[in-house]
């Protein structure tokens, strides 16, 4: 069984120019319709949809090089059970784990600060 | 130098803070100008907003120099 490891840090200050100059338009690229909605209800969204971004990142750090193919950042979803963050992924993203032998993930969020943390770990077989 | 060519580097100087005589075509975003990954989701957003279309991230991200992310919105637009 292999381990991959990866980290993302994220500048919130960053991310919230960018969503108010680009709204939705921004964040459909990055984040599914059900984790928008999710972050919405919380009084200041702008941690919480951060925090699933840099979270994406750092799982597709983790899955290093998968040749010509990327995950698309729509096809992985954040989503939280019981307060703990749990990666989702549409059927074409599953396909591609499955073929890269693919057998678990998880993914530890944080922010503190002006700064959002991802750590994302991958567990493979050859 | 086309009209698409001139607007698309207007855009890729605004977004990372250069001016756009200084772009080559053959600069990377990620080595040449320190692209994280928020600033390609925003030159994608700002991409769609100063041609008004759509543009896929799975595509746009497999753009990785100034020149190819020309060429791309080239052919977005049915133009040569």
């Amino acid at each position: 069984m292999d381990l991959g490891i990866g980290i993302d840090i994220l500048d919130l200050e960053k991310f919230r120019k960018a969503v108010q100059k680009h709204g939705r338009r921004f964040l459909k690229h990055i984040l599914t319709q059900n984790e928008i909605d999710y972050c919405m209800k919380f009084k200041d969204p702008i941690p919480h949809l951060a925090a699933r971004f840099s979270g994406k990142e750092a799982f597709i750090k983790a899955l290093g090089d998968a040749g010509d193919w990327s995950p698309s950042w729509r096809g992985i979803e954040i989503i939280s059970t019981n307060g703990r963050p749990i990666l989702k992924f549409d059927v074409k993203t599953r396909d591609m784990l499955e073929r890269l032998g693919v057998k678990g993930v998880d993914v530890s969020l944080s922010h503190s600060g002006r700064y959002v943390v991802a750590v994302a770990v991958i567990r493979k077989v050859d | 130098m086309s009209d698409v060519e001139e607007r698309v580097k207007r855009v890729i100087a605004e977004q990372f803070g250069v001016d756009p005589d200084e772009l080559r075509e053959d600069m990377t975003f990620a080595e040449d100008l320190m692209a994280e990954s928020i600033d390609i989701v925003e030159l994608i957003a700002a991409l769609e907003e100063e041609f008004g279309i759509e543009i896929p991230e799975e595509e746009a991200r497999r753009n990785r120099t100034v020149g190819q992310a020309i060429e791309y919105m080239k052919k977005k637009l049915g133009v040569s």
